[in-house]
């Protein structure tokens, strides 16, 4: 089973982020042992700081998988990194994976004004006076005609949805289209609120449910569109302003309804979080645009795995979902949530978080441990594969800096605090909210214990299997053995 | 893997288990004992007695006085023989064991009174008053009272005889038959006792004897205070009787002029200690079976002490003129000197680990071998000394008595009664000692 | 056994004749009680403590533990010595230091043989 997963715009960047991060941490989508994810970018602001990093990370968990978990490993293996992503222009099963795993849908001449884009200065004039009256053609302030589309459509829908429809001429997407298969489906993510998603998402939808390939055409879409959850700082100059945020919304919603494509989406998730306080930097797009993870873009990556997990009779049906918290608060803790979304989505990531304590700050002080020394793992010498190896705890310092520094950003509106960090010798304040006891004759998760658990998982494994294999399994085993000691999440 | 290891496991702990039981104790008799703190090595005894069995005590003693009326001459006026038995009853009584008295000849007769009221008995009653009865009859009779606890002792002139009847028939009788008959049977007698696991010891005494005195052909002598040797035969069984002789030679007035052992001691003595660090001359160590790391340089000859404890040897055979003369000493592959010295004699002002010195402790001789040569790079000595019976006895034996005037100090036959003795208690061993010493360069 | 340990021991301390205790027993003695003792230790280090518990395992542990090994087995000698001699001479303080370094030989002997079986101590002390 492949899913293709499109992340339009800056939100999409980084909800997909926010799955690479769950998918890291080993949760278990469905019972299929050849999921396949085929994560997507799609925007045209190709170097947003929010999308390069989406991408760099999606690259390194494919290398890293691997690496570590071997190409052919199952995805409903019981591991980090096991769930199998592939690249959407090299889907043939044939085609090797040796390669960076590719995630950027180009656009033909991105790079270009959108008046360039649309042949402007080739059209008789009468058809120029119609588009200046749609489109600001002013060069200076809120440019809308010569827009350059390499900064993305700055909040713009309407120049938005004629740059997607061109998509279906892209080669990269007819490529794709031709090899969709009936057991296909499809994720869309977007924002409502902004330009590239608001105008991307339904464009997208018009192609899939248009499209020649009837496996396309007919097959399960589940889609998550973002509404707004967070406040940027109002600056007069920007065409971003939190105030239209709402506006945007109510026309984008109330155009939605009255789509026939829209409205067969079998799955649509909504999510908003508004009026929180905070906001924020102002980036109009490129590389200076990187924002924190949001809560809520997490919560958007859950969707995902939601849809991924529904049977296909359950889709039968469009429906509409919306996702609630048992308590609210800010900042909101594991606490708040469902004990379902606890045990499904933050228990793997709980043993993630330990897991990547672990590796960052505990093992590199384990010189005297029997799994350190350079016959068995070789943790000086970085296991043998030094770029890997620090690919992987860039890795783990990456989902460390998501979960326990962004998502807890004030600025964000609402922070949520997850998991701390900052202990040095023991794991014992790991998970907000749920401290593990300790008393004169237990001290709980130290590093000493901590160090006998990596010890013992590592000698129990086979002897045949590669460094980096034992390495990953060794702290997975050993952060379950985290989670039992630390019991019910808070 | 976890089979392999579990294997490996056992079988380290099995072997361990094994060297500890097997290797780090030895205690050859069983006893309980280490052999570093046994004094008995090779027999059981308990720990409070050092690892030796604890030698039985005589319960009882049973003391028979021949009189028959060949002995009359003994109990006359101021005799020495009165006041020995005296002597000794008293002592045995007050300072061994209760002692019961038997008058004995051809009949027993018990004597009613206790140790202390023979004194006045032999003043105030006539003994010797009944027919005499040959020998080994008496031997065995009283032999019969000694239990497995109890001592018999009988007071006799020894004399061996036909009756009085056979010598009216032939006069000679005793003469004729005394090496045949008579000693038969006495071999006889003992060799049931022997058989039964009794021992015997033979104490000879000189007395005045002034009474009749009969010939071997029943003549009548009259003499007038002659010394006349008499007898003490004790027999018991083997375990009890060394010990109770050691304690009778304790006694300060008991002073027989000769003694013999029948039956102490059956076989010949293996064990020696070699003492290094006693007299000590040259190069040399000890090793399994002897000495080792020999190095004999020209003119510096090697010399090694060996403790023995000859404490079960008759006394004679301790002496050490006796050892002197007897002790042979041959070296194949090398040449050997032995000198005995007594344990006071020994030099051990050089003595110092606790093993040795409760080795040179338990040594009543030591025994210094000197090599002068030694050509080949193994040599084995063997030390022998050959069991060599006292003969005291011939010179204490005549076969014609009827001159005893002149003969008055031996008894008639008494080589063929104590030959007959020895014949009963000959044995295979003949040494007293005999060991083998190895000698490696 | 005894043979070995005594070839042994007068290889390292030479031979004493004054004192044939040393080849009668001693050497005997406390070259086996040494040898199950450095198993001992040995099991106790990589076998028990080594695959039960993670708190005896490191390299400084090892070292504590081979130091434990050299004074018991100076201990060792000295008081099988001792007891058996009744005297304590230089012949016996040599044989007690040289006992010493051979239970830490063993143990270095025992731990390359039982490191392989160790879950915590399996790369101790190299």
């Amino acid at each position: 089973m492949r899913v293709f997963i499109f992340g339009i715009g800056g939100t999409g960047a980084k909800v997909l982020r926010s799955l690479t991060m769950l998918l890291a941490s080993g949760i278990r989508i469905n019972d299929s042992s050849d999921l396949t994810l085929v994560p997507i970018i799609v925007d045209t602001d190709a170097h947003n700081g929010n999308t390069a990093r989406t991408r760099d990370l999606l690259r390194s968990y494919y290398t890293l998988r691997r690496t570590f978990v071997g190409a052919q490993a199952a995805s409903d293996a019981p591991s980090f990194f096991n769930t199998q992503l592939r690249s959407f222009n090299r889907l043939d099963a044939t085609s090797s994976d040796a390669a960076d795993l590719d995630v950027q849908l180009n656009f033909q001449n991105q790079d270009d004004t959108f008046a360039n884009f649309i042949h402007y200065h080739g059209l008789e004039q009468q058809d120029k006076d119609v588009l200046e009256l749609l489109y600001n053609d002013s060069l200076d302030e809120a440019p809308e005609l010569h827009l350059n589309l390499n900064v993305g459509f700055k909040g713009n829908p309407n120049i938005g949805s004629v740059v997607f429809n061109d998509l279906k001429n892209q080669q990269q997407f007819k490529n794709l289209e031709s090899s969709f298969t009936a057991t296909d489906r499809v994720f869309i993510i977007s924002s409502i609120f902004g330009g590239t998603g608001a105008s991307g998402f339904p464009t997208l939808v018009k192609l899939i449910r248009e499209s020649d390939n009837a496996n396309l055409a007919t097959t399960k879409i589940g889609a998550v569109t973002v509404m707004p959850y967070f406040n940027v700082d109002a600056e007069e100059t920007s065409r971003i302003q939190s105030a239209i945020f709402d506006t945007k919304t109510k026309s984008a919603l109330s155009f939605y309804a009255g789509d026939q494509h829209m409205n067969s989406i079998q799955a649509m998730y909504y999510l908003a979080d508004k009026d929180q306080g905070g906001s924020l930097r102002n980036v109009e797009g490129g590389p200076d645009q990187l924002t924190d993870a949001h809560l809520v873009e997490f919560l958007a990556a859950t969707a995902i795995v939601d849809f991924i997990g529904k049977k296909d009779d359950e889709l039968l049906v469009p429906q509409c979902y919306e996702f609630g918290a048992e308590s609210g608060g800010n900042p909101l803790t594991i606490g708040a949530f469902a004990e379902h979304t606890k045990q499904r989505y933050f228990r793997p990531l709980a043993a993630f978080a330990y897991a990547a304590k672990m590796a960052t700050d505990l093992i590199p002080h384990m010189r005297a441990e029997a799994f350190y020394n350079g016959k068995e793992l070789n943790i000086d010498g970085k296991l043998g594969v030094p770029s890997e190896y620090q690919k992987l705890l860039q890795f783990f310092a990456e989902f460390q800096k998501w979960s326990g520094t962004e998502m807890s950003n004030k600025d964000n509106g609402r922070a949520f605090l997850s998991f701390y960090y900052g202990d040095r010798d023991h794991l014992n304040q790991l998970l907000h909210g749920k401290p593990i006891p300790t008393g004169f004759f237990n001290k709980g998760l130290t590093q000493a214990k901590v160090a006998g658990w990596l010890t013992k998982n590592e000698d129990g494994l086979p002897k045949d299997r590669r460094k980096t294999e034992k390495y990953l399994d060794m702290l997975y085993m050993t952060a379950q053995q985290c989670l039992a000691e630390l019991g019910q999440l808070p | 893997m976890k089979i392999l290891y579990r294997i490996f496991f056992f079988s380290l702990a099995f072997s361990a288990s094994a060297a500890i039981l097997c290797g780090c104790r030895y205690d050859q008799d069983k006893d309980g004992l280490d052999d570093e703190q046994d004094a008995c090595v090779k027999v059981a005894g308990p720990s409070k007695n050092q690892g030796c069995p604890i030698p039985p005590e005589v319960q009882r003693i049973h003391l028979f006085l021949d009189n028959s009326a060949s002995m009359a001459g003994y109990y006359g006026p101021a005799t020495d023989y009165k006041a020995i038995v005296t002597d000794l009853a008293v002592k045995m009584d007050r300072e061994i064991k209760a002692v019961d008295i038997t008058l004995i000849a051809d009949e027993t007769q018990p004597f009613r009174g206790s140790a202390t009221d023979l004194s006045n008995a032999f003043a105030t009653t006539k003994f010797s008053t009944q027919r005499g009865s040959e020998l080994h009859k008496m031997l065995t009779a009283v032999a019969k009272r000694a239990g497995k606890r109890e001592v018999a002792l009988l007071v006799t002139d020894g004399i061996l005889s036909f009756p009085d009847s056979a010598i009216l028939r032939d006069r000679e009788i005793n003469v004729n038959n005394a090496k045949s008959t008579l000693k038969n049977d006495i071999y006889a007698a003992f060799s049931d006792l022997r058989h039964a696991g009794y021992a015997a010891s033979l104490y000879a005494f000189q007395s005045k004897f002034s009474g009749t005195y009969y010939t071997y052909q029943n003549g009548h002598v009259p003499l007038k205070g002659e010394m006349r040797p008499f007898y003490l035969w004790v027999i018991g069984q083997q375990r009890l009787l060394p010990g109770f002789d050691a304690r009778l030679e304790a006694i300060s007035s008991f002073h027989p002029a000769a003694v013999m052992h029948f039956g102490l001691t059956n076989a010949a003595l293996h064990d020696y200690q070699l003492l290094p660090q006693v007299s000590k001359l040259g190069h040399w160590a000890k090793a399994d079976g002897g000495i080792g790391d020999v190095e004999i340089i020209a003119g510096q000859p090697l010399q090694a002490a060996l403790g023995i404890d000859l404490g079960s040897l008759p006394p004679y055979a301790r002496n050490l003129s006796y050892l002197r003369s007897h002790i042979e000493t041959t070296c194949e592959g090398c040449t050997v000197t032995a000198t005995v010295v007594t344990h006071a004699m020994a030099d051990s002002s050089k003595l110092k680990t606790s093993k040795q010195l409760l080795a040179f402790s338990r040594s009543s001789h030591v025994l210094l071998l000197r090599v002068t040569a030694m050509g080949l790079p193994e040599a084995s000595i063997k030390l022998v000394l050959p069991m060599r019976y006292d003969n005291w006895f011939q010179a204490w034996s005549t076969m014609d008595d009827r001159d005893i005037k002149s003969h008055a100090a031996q008894t008639f036959a008494l080589e063929h009664l104590v030959q007959g003795v020895l014949d009963a208690y000959d044995t295979r061993s003949k040494n007293f000692i005999e060991f083998n010493l190895k000698l490696r360069k | 056994m005894k043979t070995v340990f005594t070839w042994l021991y007068e290889l390292l301390c030479g031979a004493n004749d004054d004192l044939p205790e040393f080849r009668d027993t001693i050497f005997g003695s406390v070259g086996l009680a040494s040898l199950l003792l450095a198993l001992l230790l040995a099991a106790l280090f990589y076998l028990l403590l080594g695959r039960w518990r993670h708190v005896w395992y490191k390299l400084s542990h090892w070292v504590v533990t081979l130091l434990v090994c050299l004074v018991a087995g100076f201990g060792l000698a000295f008081g099988i010595a001792r007891q058996t001699l009744g005297i304590f001479n230089g012949y016996a303080m040599l044989f007690a230091v040289v006992n010493g370094i051979v239970l830490m030989s063993y143990f270095i002997l025992f731990s390359l043989l039982f490191k392989r079986f160790s879950v915590y101590a399996k790369r101790t002390p190299f």
